[in-house]
């Protein structure tokens, strides 16, 4: 059975809204993967740039050991 | 019996006291520092682990054997939201800038617009590879490939239950979202240029984007093959295989995704 062409384009938006939660369902990763989330995680990295493997203003804070702790006054002992 | 206090009771008891005196007090021992996951745990002297939840306001002093040394304060503490089994620790982490004693936030907003790092063990070599350094952590943030791809879901410290060690996927995870095709630690990407990565072993799904095709197939040591570069203006296939003679014979075409790879990325060829 043909459909009208507005009833044809209506039946589209009734399957593309109920299948968006559908796949929102079965995707746990719909959150993290980047092409179709609205908030995906996007590439951040930029080349030859130290500061692309981090994100970060502490880049050289790599292999570093902990040499000093100082607790906030409510964890001390 | 009568206790006597005799001159070698008075002197043992000296003894006691030098002994005592001696050794140091228990307030002047540090709290020790590891890290497990991504969670800073603070040990105290008497063996008691801190909460998550009293590590704000902590001040780690990191030092690299140089003697130059990073203040570094916990500002606040929380589980990955993302993180189905909870193992990811995030903090807004704070520097203080040895001139002014001023403190800043330590990380640059990630794409959510937050600005959360943590910390993992061992540490990058200047070419991009991920090796473990017994007692060496390092710093990163949600905005970098290395802090994303643990919340993508390739946590280095994990293990799957059939075996499988999730490191050389973070690491290759790492090369990918930097687009180091060579595995120098020479990335070939800008900011913001969405992908698609995904995996055979069930942890990112193949969520193909509108316009994106296969760029290329990833293992630890950089690209297994590429079929396009993400970025033409950045480099191109001729480029690649001047560059990395092993890429050469697995470029354009070449490139599928049965390309013997961990993982897989489309993009939008330019």
């Amino acid at each position: 059975m043909k459909l009208s062409r507005p009833l044809a384009v209506a039946s589209m938006f009734v399957m593309l809204g109920a299948a968006w939660p559908v796949h929102a369902a079965l995707n746990p990763n719909a959150l993290t993967n980047n092409a179709l989330a609205s908030n995906a995680i996007t590439n951040n990295a930029l080349a030859n740039n130290a500061l692309a493997a981090t994100g970060s203003a502490v880049a050289d804070l790599n292999g570093v050991t902990v040499e000093a702790v100082a607790l906030p006054q409510a964890a001390r002992p | 019996m009568p206790t006597a206090f005799g001159p070698a009771a008075i002197a043992g008891l000296l003894a006691l006291a030098v002994a005592a005196h001696a050794a140091p007090p228990p307030a002047t021992r540090a709290p020790s520092v590891s890290v497990i996951g991504t969670a800073f745990h603070v040990t105290l002297p008497d063996g008691t682990v801190l909460a998550q939840e009293q590590l704000p306001g902590t001040v780690l002093t990191f030092g690299d054997g140089s003697g130059a040394q990073r203040k570094i304060r916990i500002d606040a503490a929380e589980h990955d939201a993302r993180d189905p089994r909870g193992e990811v620790m995030l903090y807004t982490l704070s520097e203080q800038d040895a001139a002014t004693g001023q403190w800043h936030n330590a990380c640059q907003p990630d794409p959510d617009g937050r600005r959360l790092g943590f910390p993992l063990a061992g540490a990058f070599t200047p070419d991009g590879r991920y090796v473990a350094r017994p007692g060496r952590i390092l710093i990163t943030c949600t905005g970098g490939a290395e802090g994303k791809c643990v919340r993508f879901g390739y946590q280095p410290w994990r293990t799957l239950p059939d075996g499988t060690s999730l490191e050389p996927y973070y690491q290759a995870c790492v090369r990918l979202v930097r687009a180091d095709y060579g595995g120098d630690g020479i990335g070939h990407t800008r900011n913001g240029t969405p992908i698609d990565l995904f995996d055979r072993i069930g942890i990112q799904r193949d969520e193909i984007g509108p316009g994106m095709t296969l760029e290329a197939a990833f293992a630890p040591d950089g690209a297994v093959c590429v079929a396009h570069p993400r970025l033409p203006d950045l480099t191109s296939l001729d480029a690649l295989a001047r560059l990395y003679p092993r890429l050469a014979g697995h470029l354009g075409a070449a490139c599928t995704e049965h390309a013997p790879a961990l993982l897989f990325v489309r993009s939008v060829a330019g």
